[in-house]
């Protein structure tokens, strides 16, 4: 596994995104609650920039009534070519888990926000 | 594909049951009119009575042109041009043209009632289906334990509807029930509906959609103000009746809310439903967020509780090859045979089985040739 750097802490607000290259790689890191997690920019439909598509919540409902409700937690990204949204957590896609894009771990060492690939 | 060795059906006359899922009543009103419940519908039964033209003083049906002008159907609806056998009454001539196609067993579903959504008269819309109802069990489902029926019921009128899947839901011979598939007025995803789905899922009923010409009115989605053609009424109706109805089922999660219910959906054939269930995936994985209550693919939602009959399989003879990846592609293990007689567009047997008996081992051919329908429909037959 080797760390790469993706920036510092400071640079990344809540709900900041950064794009780097690793590797060959594009990578993006969200920041959300002061959490980062790292996904691939690439969905899995037909290849598009998935990580340069909005980032939000989701809308939920559950039986017996089905009413609407938004769950505001921002941890899905919209692919900006055709609406596939994935989890930015799982990278799973929030219509059906079956399709999925990678993520990575991501860690904090003295003020600066790493990913992790093998 | 299997192997020669693994085969042992050769040809129609190998199946142990042959059910056919979608087999026609022509009846008339005037046959029916007796049996509508004079307590509960006497008013309207007088009114009833006065119809001189009832397509069009009672339904609502208006094509551009004569129905099957072509052919001697244009006069009676009643048996392929009347070139099937008949006998000395109707449920003899029903038992006969099964017998012609080694039909063992039939599930009834009407011709003129499939016209019922469009009753403008809400208590004539219930009242006959009472009496159709009744008809259909006395004198047909009741008297051969080769017959089944759906009880068909009026959108019109929710309550009645529920009255009548009560009616007959502990009968053995009432497997389903036929809410319809064109001319609603309001789309049979709408809560409005939420009565007749509650009682037919609390009895174990599938409900069936029935696609038919004759609802095809002047609303979206299915209008033929521009039609020329009879023919284009009769082409364009069912699948565009079952694109709609099975897309705002599944988009508004109407599966979910009842999750013991099942669907069939009946008279479009099979081609249309990959290319359906591809389409409603796409946009589903696109669009999503405006379904939050769907919690899978549509084409898993239709694998697990969407049923299709397969009559008219369509023109299979330019290769039987494309029927069989057709099948394969609309999911084998839920379509139902479906023979249609006694209209002009009726399958046979053959017409299902030749082209997918090489291409599926046998259960799955015997399946799809009528064990599937005996477990969806739950008949007591042994095969």
């Amino acid at each position: 596994m080797t760390e790469y750097r993706v920036a510092s802490t400071d640079e990344l607000d809540d709900g900041d995104r950064i794009l780097i290259e690793v590797d060959g790689a594009e990578i993006a890191v969200f920041c959300v609650d002061d959490s980062y997690h790292a996904v691939l920019n690439y969905c899995v439909h037909q290849s598009g920039p998935l990580c340069e598509g909005a980032l939000s919540g989701r809308l939920t409902a559950d039986p017996p009534d089905f009413d609407w409700s938004y769950d505001d937690e921002p941890r899905v990204v919209t692919c900006p070519w055709h609406n596939w949204k994935f989890d930015i957590q799982t990278g799973e896609n929030i219509r059906d888990s079956t399709y999925r894009v990678p993520t990575f771990e991501t860690s904090i060492k003295d003020g600066d926000v790493y990913v992790h690939r093998k | 594909m299997p192997s020669v060795e693994e085969k042992s059906l050769k040809t129609v006359e190998d199946l142990d049951v042959i059910v056919s899922s979608d087999e026609h009543l022509s009846e008339k009103l005037d046959e029916f009119f007796p049996y509508i419940d004079d307590e509960e519908y006497g008013g309207i039964k007088q009114i009833i009575e006065q119809a001189t033209e009832p397509w069009r003083e009672l339904f609502s049906v208006t094509p551009p042109l004569p129905a099957f002008s072509n052919t001697e159907m244009a006069s009676d609806y009643s048996g392929a041009g009347n070139v099937m056998e008949g006998g000395d009454d109707k449920l003899e001539t029903k038992l006969l043209r099964m017998d012609k196609f080694d039909i063992d067993y039939g599930i009834i579903n009407p011709t003129l009632m499939l016209a019922l959504p469009t009753a403008n008269n809400t208590q004539a819309a219930a009242a006959m289906a009472n009496g159709y109802n009744q008809w259909v069990y006395e004198e047909f489902a009741s008297q051969s334990e080769r017959l089944y029926m759906s009880v068909v019921v009026a959108g019109q009128d929710p309550a009645a509807a529920v009255a009548e899947i009560e009616r007959y839901a502990d009968k053995d011979e009432v497997v389903a029930v036929q809410v319809g598939a064109t001319g609603h007025k309001i789309p049979v995803s709408h809560p409005y509906w939420d009565a007749i789905y509650t009682a037919a899922e609390e009895h174990d009923l599938p409900v069936k959609y029935h696609s038919s010409l004759l609802g095809v009115g002047h609303g979206f989605p299915l209008q033929h103000r521009w039609h020329e053609l009879f023919a284009e009424d009769k082409v364009i109706s069912h699948p565009f009746s079952h694109m709609w109805n099975v897309m705002k089922l599944i988009y508004e999660g109407i599966p979910q809310k009842y999750p013991d219910l099942t669907f069939v959906i009946q008279e479009a054939g099979i081609g249309w439903i990959p290319y359906w269930k591809m389409r409603l995936d796409r946009f589903h994985l696109g669009l999503g967020q405006e379904m939050p209550m769907l919690d899978k693919l549509p084409s898993k939602v239709i694998d697990d509780r969407f049923y299709f009959t397969t009559q008219p399989v369509g023109h299979s003879d330019h290769n039987p090859k494309h029927v069989a990846w057709m099948t394969e592609m609309a999911g084998p293990e839920n379509l139902m045979f479906s023979a249609d007689i006694p209209h002009t567009d009726f399958d046979t047997p053959d017409e299902l089985f030749k082209p997918i008996n090489p291409h599926f081992d046998d259960d799955r051919v015997r399946n799809m040739m009528g064990r599937t329908a005996i477990e969806v429909f739950d008949l007591d037959i042994q095969p």
